[in-house]
């Protein structure tokens, strides 16, 4: 079982409304917002990377805190170093023991729940009893300027998660569903051969991909009779209002895509920062993470009522 | 043509824009951004599910406004 202890995240320091690129996107302002339900983005600056939004993060905890980590999991698409990943600099930064298990995922918008779900085994082994995720990614660096369909969409910004082994407390793992999509790993890639390592996504298959497939095998693990809080990848306006339509009504679904657009990995650390501590009753949760791959991992998680 | 209105909607085309019925959408600019307006008004006006292959199939404004009604209806 696992509790989580504490949840910071760090997003790029260039805040970006849709008035600052309505002219080159050549949608007027209102447009943008009617058609992604974005209001804003949030960009790393031009010597911004994904190790030093993952640092931001890691620092707005105290470090004593951190000090009995032994588990580093990172997760990104874009590292500005291809290798070591970014779980080594952070075990590093925060000067930790040799004896921490560091490792990272190339994954993107699934990868903070596959981490939870590593957390679990590695927990539930006895191999690990304090473990942080971090997720960290900078998409906007690899986007075409005249990109207009993936340009309103995403964001920049890291997250860090503590999560602590917790018999008594803790969330149980109840159920999981996955996916991975077959022949569609160039629907939403990036090629380091391509000029600029460009980020390209067919717009119309990762789209339907999410309303189809993820909201079918999701609805697969929603307790029907039962209250429960939805933690949704933050994708955007017309996947976010199809979950809504296709979900029980037992979902209380959560979204802050309107402030924040598709932090990619950070998405849904993000979603949990601003709104975990709002429902102190809630008993019954699911991690919905979807995208690079195609892929989608969703767990349920159920708070533990021994005590 | 049954859904010419949403079909200019969805192409994003000025309504002094002659359509017609056997030319080919890539004439109009049909593109990835036409396809994402077409899934979200499908999305959000019926319980329809689009196949991802049916979306790379229609050539003509008449196949798009077929399949269009077929998903509407």
């Amino acid at each position: 079982m696992i509790s989580f202890t504490q949840i910071e995240t760090a997003l790029g320091s260039i805040v970006q409304s849709n008035n600052d690129i309505s002219k080159s996107i050549g949608w007027s302002a209102e447009e943008i917002e009617n058609k992604t339900g974005i209001k804003q983005r949030y960009l790393a600056d031009v010597d911004e990377t994904a190790e030093m939004l993952a640092e931001q993060a890691v620092s707005k905890f105290e470090i004593a805190s951190l000090k009995d980590v032994d588990l580093i999991i990172s997760v990104s698409n874009t590292q500005s170093i291809d290798f070591p990943n970014i779980s080594n600099r952070i075990h590093s930064f925060l000067g930790l023991s040799e004896n921490v298990q560091c490792f990272g995922i190339n994954h993107g918008c699934s990868g903070f729940v596959d981490a939870i779900l590593l957390t679990y085994s590695l927990f539930d082994s006895n191999f690990s009893k304090k473990a942080l995720i971090i997720t960290s990614d900078t998409y906007q660096k690899f986007i075409n300027k005249d990109n207009r369909s993936i340009k309103t969409i995403f964001s920049d910004g890291a997250s860090a998660t503590l999560l602590t082994k917790d018999l008594e407390t803790g969330w149980c793992l109840k159920n999981k569903v996955v996916n991975s999509q077959l022949n569609s790993q160039t629907f939403l890639e990036r090629k380091l051969t391509n000029k600029d390592s460009e980020i390209s996504m067919n717009g119309p298959q990762v789209l339907l991909f999410s309303i189809n497939t993820v909201a079918k095998n999701l609805i697969s693990i929603c307790p029907q009779d039962r209250e429960f809080i939805l933690f949704p990848h933050q994708a955007g306006k017309i996947v976010i209002e199809s979950l809504k339509k296709k979900l029980p009504s037992s979902a209380i679904i959560l979204e802050n895509y309107q402030e924040y657009g598709n932090l990619v990995s950070t998405s849904i650390p993000k979603l949990m920062e601003d709104n975990f501590n709002d429902y102190p009753e809630n008993e019954l949760m699911i991690l919905s993470g979807f995208g690079v791959g195609l892929s989608h991992t969703s767990i349920l998680l159920e708070k533990n009522k021994s005590l | 043509m049954k859904n010419e209105q949403l079909i200019r909607e969805i192409l994003e085309l000025k309504q002094d824009l002659e359509i017609h019925e056997d030319d080919e959408i890539e004439e109009y600019g049909f593109d990835s951004l036409a396809s994402i307006n077409l899934i979200t008004y499908i999305s959000e006006n019926s319980d329809a599910e689009i196949d991802p292959e049916d979306i790379e199939s229609f050539k003509t404004i008449r196949d798009l406004d077929n399949f269009i009604s077929s998903k509407l209806n």
